[in-house]
């Protein structure tokens, strides 16, 4: 009945790191998966066939930016994203309701949906989860996710235990709205901020409506790690086995391979898109911003031994892009934007194969260790503590190289 | 690498002409760099002419990175200005420290389809384009701009990088003295009619002379034993004025020593900067083949912003000319054809591709609108009620990657929403149309139908992109606009959340 399987092909012994296949209807997603952020039916000047080429499975559209352009009209005219962009690949979109309350400032919250005012006459509109659906059938993403109310991720009191609920009775409204559950995977999205009773109640009644997938919400909104950590381990704990999870807004490298020891499976992020237009490269061994000086005159490529496009030699059919030639271009040229992101989202991207290739060896806890030991040069004393506490709750002692 | 040819071994000529064109000064040839320092090779990189180049910015195609390049378009050469690379200091800027080619340092990749083939590098000091100066040209210095500000360059120095730079496929553009005031217009953004003429005076001609002699015979002396080497022809002088400069051009001898003493090795090209669009709509006629050498003629170009080659010595007429002067698209370019250039220089394509066009001309092919009305060489996918659910490919029967893969709709939805993949399928299409219709001239040529295929086209086409605001589109070629102040900046015209709430 759902248009997802979901398979745990491997589970890590040690910690909750798990390997799967989640089957969709634009084919086959291997988690744990990144999905980069193609807000405006385009990934910062990549074409669909280089994102394709990089091993991309699933993209991220967003709703409330193509419910603007090209609208609701254009996207049934066409027929969805997909064709819009030309890309055969799966695609999950938000339910517009982050970016509403985000970006318009008169934004205000009743049991109907989202009222704010038009960002064109300033009419007042609402967003209601009827709408939020409609939209995304419309746009005809494989995955799509329920309005939810969102309060920040500081909110204390009353209201955070209401947002929990409504996001709870409006789930119901966008199940009964969907269109197609046949084609179009609706997935439920956990509040209850950093109460943890509040999660563990939202968790009980989301995973009753047995939505194809499940995604935590409400975080990366400026908590600390320490408690992200904490919801995540806890909400992973409760939610159902056999479907799979996604953890919203997170992409920094280090959290998502805390997150994917916490159980996690899906992540997406604009991070790694938006910090190469400011020359910003993500290596192994941390971010080195190109457009400082002392790159001019270094002739290496970005990452050594990265297996991206852009950093491949020439003999083994890369583009061999040297650091210099990037701080040549860096904000200057578009294409130099363009190369970075090739490389950091083949990054992300390499990061997580890479995790998953140790999870069905069974060897993550020791890819985790690696994984920090090159990122801080060997240094444990640059190890975020948040980190070392966080994977020791699933029995990974960062500072022990014993075990 | 480059090296010197092997004893009894002539350096080739790099431009043979295969054939001319009766009627027109038109010709079809074959423009071979690397066969001047391998000769007898036959795997060399060649230009079939009339063909164009394509210039970059800072080293780069604009909108399009290298795989991209390599894999979905066909680009003939292009055009590298080392201005774009040296800053305070040029023997010390990263270019010059990096021990590279400057192929190799800008990642320009073979074809995919042909990976042996390397694509010709026209290596200038400055743009094809290039932004008038604040400081005049001094006598062993080239003004230049770079990314910090206007600087003069020594010759010495440009002849050091060049050397340290150049591979077999370069082809050295020697510096060029022009007056401050003279720069080449060529873009969407000129008016069509001529740029007023400045005139150059007596003194100033006779120092452009002397200067150009002593550049280009250096450039020669240096470089023509192993490359193609492009020398100016200067703009808005008489033939009897430069006399003196083109016979010093003529007698270049090299240095290099062949069995039998010196060989003489001509220049392989003439840079042609004109300064004006040769195609004024109202009055243009075809230029007629004309006599030689005839003396009559020999003054005319004193005020003209074209160059005639008919009255030009007999012993240039058999280099490549190169035409880096004013075109804003495809009239300009037949018309440069026709009065016999080979290569034309595509700024006007990437301003094109700027302004959000795609190219929909054809030079042959789709039949004559029936009612005689002529129609426009392409659309503006800036016309997003027009375009916004169209899936036709952005010009019919077009095969370049972004029509195979993409629609109209895609492209018109980019721009609207200003992501920069909208300029980089843009670019890839307005290559793949400018290669076709270089192509079809190139044919027509060679079955002797140009002049009517040429006529056809001035009769079916609008001259000018209309509908399309010269520079009304956004301009975000590189470092010119701030492209990230246009997206924040960006004004959300319509809500479709209003649609809903009315519908429910
Ligand atoms: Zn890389
Ligand atoms: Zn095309």
């Amino acid at each position: 009945k759902s248009a997802l399987t979901f398979e745990v092909i491997a589970q890590c012994s040690t910690t909750k790191a798990r390997a799967s296949n989640m089957t969709l209807p634009h084919g086959l997603v291997e988690t744990p998966m990144f999905m980069p952020v193609a807000t405006q039916a385009s990934l910062k000047g990549l074409t669909p066939e280089q994102l394709d080429d990089l091993g991309c499975k699933i993209c991220l559209n967003n709703t409330y930016h193509l419910g603007l352009k090209p609208g609701k009209d254009v996207l049934d005219a066409i027929g969805g994203a997909h064709k819009l962009q030309s890309w055969s690949r799966n695609i999950l979109t938000d339910s517009g309701g982050f970016q509403m309350v985000s970006l318009l400032k008169l934004a205000t919250i009743t049991e109907e949906g989202v009222r704010f005012l038009s960002p064109h006459d300033g009419t007042p509109m609402l967003l209601t989860p009827e709408h939020s659906i409609d939209l995304q059938n419309s746009i005809g993403s494989d995955i799509i996710m329920q309005l939810d109310d969102v309060v920040h991720t500081l909110t204390t009191g009353q209201r955070v235990e209401e947002a929990m609920q409504r996001s709870i009775r409006w789930l119901d409204r966008c199940i009964a709205a969907n269109k197609h559950p046949d084609r179009q995977n609706l997935f439920a999205i956990i509040q209850g901020g950093l109460d943890l009773d509040l999660r563990r109640t939202c968790c009980i009644e989301m995973a009753k409506r047995n939505t194809p997938g499940i995604a935590i919400g409400g975080l990366s909104g400026g908590e600390a790690k320490e408690q992200f950590c904490k919801v995540v381990s806890y909400c992973t704990d409760l939610l159902p086995r056999d479907k799979p999870i996604y953890c919203m807004g997170v992409g920094y490298a280090e959290d998502m391979l805390v997150s994917v020891a916490l159980g996690v499976d899906l992540f997406d992020c604009v991070y790694p898109t938006r910090t190469a237009r400011f020359g910003n490269a993500i290596t192994a061994r941390g971010v080195l911003n190109l457009r400082n000086k002392c790159f001019a005159t270094d002739f290496r490529p970005v990452e050594d031994d990265c297996t991206c496009p852009i950093c491949t030699p020439k003999s083994k059919g890369g583009m061999a892009i040297t650091r210099s030639l990037i701080h040549h271009l860096a904000a200057k040229e578009t294409s130099g934007a363009h190369m970075l992101t090739l490389h950091n989202v083949h990054y992300q991207l390499n990061l997580m194969r890479s995790a998953r290739q140790a999870i069905v060896r069974d060897e993550f806890p020791s890819f985790v260790k690696k994984f920090f030991a090159t990122l801080h040069g060997g240094n444990k004393d640059k190890y975020p503590t948040w980190a070392v506490e966080a994977l020791r709750t699933v029995n990974v002692d960062l500072l022990d190289d014993s075990r | 690498m480059a090296s010197a040819p092997p004893p009894s071994v002539v350096p080739l000529p790099a431009f043979r002409i295969l054939h001319s064109q009766a009627h027109t000064l038109a010709r079809l040839g074959l423009f071979s760099p690397s066969a001047v320092s391998r000769p007898g090779k036959s795997n060399v990189s060649a230009i079939p002419t009339p063909n164009f180049i394509l210039p970059t910015s800072r080293g780069t195609i604009p909108h399009i990175t290298p795989d991209n390049a390599r894999k979905h378009v066909d680009i003939p050469a292009v055009f590298v200005s080392l201005e774009d690379f040296v800053d305070k200091s040029a023997l010390k800027s990263p270019v010059a420290q990096s021990n590279r080619k400057i192929r190799d340092y800008i990642s320009l990749l073979p074809p995919l389809a042909n990976p042996t083939q390397q694509i010709p590098i026209f290596l200038s000091p400055r743009r094809s384009c290039p932004v008038p100066t604040s400081q005049p040209n001094s006598a062993n210095t080239v003004s230049i701009v770079t990314n910090d500000g206007f600087r003069q360059l020594p010759i010495s120095d440009y002849f050091t990088l060049v050397s340290q730079l150049k591979d077999e496929d370069t082809v050295i553009v020697a510096p060029v003295d022009l007056p401050l005031l003279v720069s080449p217009m060529n873009s969407l953004d000129a008016t069509r009619t001529s740029k007023p003429w400045k005139h150059i005076g007596g003194n100033r001609v006779r120092k452009m002379v002397t200067r150009n002699e002593q550049w280009s015979v250096s450039t020669l002396k240096k470089f023509a034993a192993q490359n193609a080497v492009i020398v100016p022809l200067l703009p808005g002088i008489s033939v009897l004025e430069q006399a003196p400069y083109l016979d010093s051009i003529l007698t270049v001898e090299q240095d290099t020593a062949v069995a039998d003493g010196n060989v003489h090795r001509r220049i392989d090209g003439l840079n042609v900067m004109e300064l004006a669009s040769p195609f004024i709509p109202e009055s243009y006629e075809p230029v007629a083949r004309a006599p030689a050498c005839d003396p009559a003629r020999d003054t005319t170009l004193t005020s003209s912003p074209t160059v005639d080659f008919g009255i030009l010595p007999k012993e240039v007429h058999d280099v490549l000319r190169l035409n880096l002067g004013y075109q804003s698209g495809p009239h300009d370019v037949i018309a440069a054809v026709e009065r016999g250039h080979d290569l034309v220089c595509g700024d006007w394509l990437t301003a094109t591709t700027d302004a959000g066009i795609a190219f929909t001309f054809e030079i042959s092919g789709n039949p004559m609108p029936r009612d005689g009305e002529k129609v426009a060489i392409g659309i503006s996918l800036w016309e997003n009620d027009v375009y916004a659910a169209d899936l036709s490919p952005l010009s019919d029967e077009c095969e370049c990657y972004t029509c195979k893969h993409h629609h109209r709709a895609y492209v018109a939805h980019l721009l609207a929403t200003k992501e920069m993949l909208a300029w980089t399928l843009l670019q890839i299409h307005n290559i793949h149309t400018v290669n076709r219709f270089m192509r079809a001239i190139r044919d027509a040529i060679k079955d002797d139908k140009f002049v009517d295929l040429a006529a056809e086209f001035r009769r079916k086409y609008i001259p000018q992109l209309e509908g399309v605001t010269p520079g009304g589109g956004p301009r975000v070629r590189g470092y010119q606009v701030k492209l990230a102040g246009a997206m924040t900046n960006k004004k959300l015209n319509e809500s479709p959340f209003q649609n809903f709430s009315n519908a429910s």
